[in-house]
């Protein structure tokens, strides 16, 4: 044999050599190259995309979170899904791209995504910027750290973002290769970075599942129970990193690494990054673990000082110390000063917008020290803490004007009634107190393997409302939707449309891209005489394109009540294309009579004809114009603004602009900026009239009366620019109106130097 | 074919010179896998409902 195979090696021309020397050579990268081709036509192995094609034929075109992206970082753990946040595959130039990165915070933990502050943010931006299309995609999976996100930046890049946001810190520990996490001995950032880019090879992950069956052999211990109290009691003895330990320089130098690479990344490809300090629990959370070491004291002994100096008053040494028991709690969930600063550092030399959401919390915190007011537990924002992390992006981002120059102040709500006609209810706040009070029973809040108590066997739910919500959480009997869509169900049979519009309004942003819930919300706020909501609810649910009869036949009456013509028109249009017969001939009278209000009857000759045909002895009725929109009180304020206007008839504007105010704390509505401003104008408070008014224009810009009152406050405040408009306004939607020259005289002879003259306060 | 048998033969004869780079290559991969093995904590903590 060995004479053969010597006489076959003596047989080949030197050619033939080099040829077989050449092949051998990249015949393992081909078998590899083969191997990976294989596996993925075959299927085996995991996508890896950060962001995938949209499953749903209904929105072809668009990109959405991979869902199972999770697996690539916790592989045998159980992960988050991320949040559906879709966006263009192909991006419109008139779009404005934000991705949000971060972790649970940012998934709104403990809450569900209607909760998380991107998508409250993203709500409180749209308000803002009207005439803006903005995609707010969130990329956070909880427990996921610098290195996950460092893994992402390039294909975030990739899909052409406007802006980031970031919002990470807490999790560099014991998040996914976390510090406080690699069980290996040898512990490099550089080897994660290589395994996290192989990672996106089937022929890797094929290796990997050799390596995990082969390991797997020599740990038997399969059960989730098992795994659960094997891992818990490795966590209890191994957590521990002390404060300036080398495992606490490790996970430092990663986050300062990780950050940088990302800061300087987005730099490069001009693309501008906000990111925040992060906040945390410094009042009452005691440390998890203390541990003196050398010179210094345990963290419990920092925490107690801290609160006798608080008690005594001594408030900045009351903060010092808790910073300290957080900075040397040896158990680390919370992000330590040095994490904050190296946040602040980064965002200044690569020019990234830093984002001071510490100081907005410790200025909404008694002795501006942040506890349990504005966080569930340690880290994660309670309600009230979630508006106010969106709050602070949304000043850094319009401050920056990066989107716009400035936000259109007719349709920005202020902070207190953005909150209010947010969509959330007392089933989602009852969602995270479940699982805050669940998560407290666990490691590091108590030692569970001494005392082991299931949350689930104790509780007794009060009340229908908690039952649902400990069903949805404990039990997973039903989903959040489904207990959502009972409550509203049940309160629109009841006649509490006003709960039942908090349900769906809760539902329309847990599921920002499905059109059902935002008519159903709609449906409420109709039955609630809120018309411009309403409007607004009709035409979000056809933004993706859903054709919808009922939608657009519903935002089409609406407009024709404010007398917006134009627009009812475009929805009556837009009814008829998924209109029955009968349907369509309703239609087609509304968009007559429309026509006819707009002196363009002609254009409806073909409509005329049509029903002359079918019914010859009766033309289309066009009852007279009206200006009914004011007649449209919402439920939720109608008993102040009708007391308000009986006040206003007997000209006590003292008392009824009370009432109003008092009103504008239970909601903002159009009307009552109307009233307010039409009140301030008769006091001959002129600038405060102009600012109402001005809020009230979108709304009432077809009324001729409002806008006669609009044209005079502007003269009132000399703002001749706004007058001339309102005028130009009132010659397109009346250009019969007998007003129009007298207004024309009165702009033409406007004398700024003595106000009074011009106008008319009667 | 008496291409393709050739070659064979050579690459019968030459295992190391070709199947090493592979072997090295699938080490490397079992290496880095076992290196940056670890156990996120965060996971445990707020998945369990």
């Amino acid at each position: 044999m060995k004479k053969e195979s010597a006489g076959s090696k003596q047989q080949l021309t030197k050619n033939r050599k080099i040829i077989f020397s050449i092949i051998s050579v990249l015949l393992p990268f081909l078998f590899l190259i083969s191997l990976e081709i294989i596996l993925r036509i075959s299927g085996s192995g995991h996508n890896h995309s950060l962001f995938v094609n949209h499953p749903d034929k209904e929105f072809e075109g668009y990109q959405v979170m991979n869902p199972e992206i999770g697996r690539k970082y916790f592989q045998n753990m159980e992960y988050s899904a991320p949040a559906k946040d879709i966006f263009l595959t192909e991006k419109p130039n008139d779009v404005f791209r934000i991705f949000v990165m971060g972790s649970s915070t940012v998934v709104g933990f403990p809450y569900e995504n209607n909760l998380m502050f991107p998508r409250i943010l993203g709500e409180r931006l749209r308000d803002a910027y009207p005439d803006k299309k903005i995609e707010m995609v969130n990329t956070a999976i909880t427990a996921i750290n610098s290195f996950t996100l460092a893994d992402f930046m390039p294909q975030i890049l990739n899909e052409k973002p406007d802006a980031i946001l970031i919002y990470a810190g807490h999790n560099e520990f014991y998040g996914a290769f976390g510090a406080g996490s690699n069980e290996a001995m040898f512990h490099s950032p550089t080897l994660i970075r290589i395994h996290l880019k192989l990672m996106n090879s089937r022929v890797y992950q094929l290796v990997m599942k050799l390596v995990g069956n082969i390991s797997g052999i020599f740990n038997s211990n399969n059960s989730a129970g098992e795994k659960r109290g094997t891992l818990m009691s490795r966590i209890v003895k191994d957590a521990d990193i002390t404060y300036g330990s080398d495992t606490y320089k490790e996970g430092i130098n990663n986050y300062e690494q990780n950050m940088s690479a990302i800061l300087a990344l987005a730099k490069k490809n001009n693309v501008k990054v906000f990111i925040s300090d992060v906040v945390s629990n410094l009042r009452d959370i005691k440390p998890f673990k203390s541990i003196p070491s050398g010179e210094l004291k345990g963290a419990e002994e920092y925490y107690n000082a801290a609160k006798d100096f608080e008690l005594k008053g001594e408030i900045q040494k009351a903060n010092e110390n808790y910073l300290l028991a957080r900075d040397y709690d040896c158990i680390r969930f919370r992000a330590s000063s040095d994490i904050n600063r190296i946040i602040k550092e980064l965002a200044d030399k690569n020019q990234a917008s830093f984002v001071p959401t510490l100081d907005l919390f410790n200025s909404n915190s008694p002795n501006g020290i942040v506890g349990d007011n504005l966080l569930t537990e340690h880290v994660h924002p309670n309600i009230t803490g979630a508006f106010l992390l969106s709050e602070s992006f949304y000043k850094e981002i319009t401050h920056s004007k990066l989107i716009a120059p400035e936000v259109n102040p007719e349709t920005e709500k202020s902070f207190k009634n953005f909150r209010i006609t947010y969509g959330y209810s007392a089933l989602d706040s009852l969602i995270g107190k479940h699982r805050i009070t669940n998560l407290k029973y666990h490691w590091p809040f108590r030692d569970e393997s001494k005392d082991y108590i299931d949350y689930r066997e104790i509780y007794k739910p009060k009340g229908k409302t908690d039952s649902l919500a400990f069903n949805v959480m404990a039990k997973q009997k039903i989903s959040l939707t489904e207990a959502h869509e009972y409550l509203a169900e049940m309160y629109f049979k009841k006649g509490d449309y006003l709960n039942a519009y908090r349900e769906y309004n809760s539902l329309t942003k847990m599921n920002p891209y499905w059109g059902f819930y935002f008519r159903k919300t709609a449906d409420c706020l109709l039955k609630l005489n809120d018309l411009p909501e309403a409007l607004r609810f009709f035409e979000r649910s056809t933004e993706y394109g859903e054709a919808s009869f009922y939608a657009h036949f519903r935002a089409g009456e609406i407009c024709m009540i404010k007398n917006d013509f134009e627009k009812a028109i475009f929805h009556f249009q837009k009814s008829q294309l998924n209109a029955d017969k009968d349907e369509k001939e309703k239609t087609l009278i509304k968009i007559y009579q429309a026509l006819s209000y707009l002196n363009r009857a002609a254009e409806g000759k073909e409509i005329e004809a049509y029903f002359a045909k079918v019914n010859p002895n009766n033309p289309i009725p066009v009852p007279p114009k009206t200006n009914t929109y004011m007649d449209y009180i919402p439920a939720q304020v109608k008993i102040k603004v009708l007391e308000a206007q009986k006040l206003i008839d007997v000209k006590d504007y003292g008392k009824a602009l009370g009432l109003l105010t008092e009103s504008l704390e239970i909601k903002e509505t159009a009307i009552v900026f109307r009233l307010l401003g039409e009140v301030y104008y008769k006091n001959e408070e002129y600038e405060k009239a102009q600012h109402f008014l001005k809020k009230a224009y979108p709304e009432f810009k077809f009324d001729t009366n409002y806008l006669r009152s609009w044209f005079m406050t502007s003269l009132a405040t000399s703002n001749t620019d706004d007058a001339r408009k309102t005028l130009e306004q009132l010659k397109k939607i009346d250009p019969k109106s007998p007003e129009i020259g007298t207004f024309q005289i009165i702009l033409n002879n406007f004398n700024p130097n003595n106000i009074n003259a011009n106008i008319d306060t009667k | 074919m008496e291409f393709l048998k050739e070659l064979w033969q050579f690459l019968k004869i030459r295992k190391k010179f070709w199947l090493l780079p592979l072997i090295i290559v699938l080490l490397f991969f079992a290496l880095i896998i076992v290196f940056t093995a670890g156990t996120a904590i965060a996971p445990f903590i707020y998945s369990i409902f």
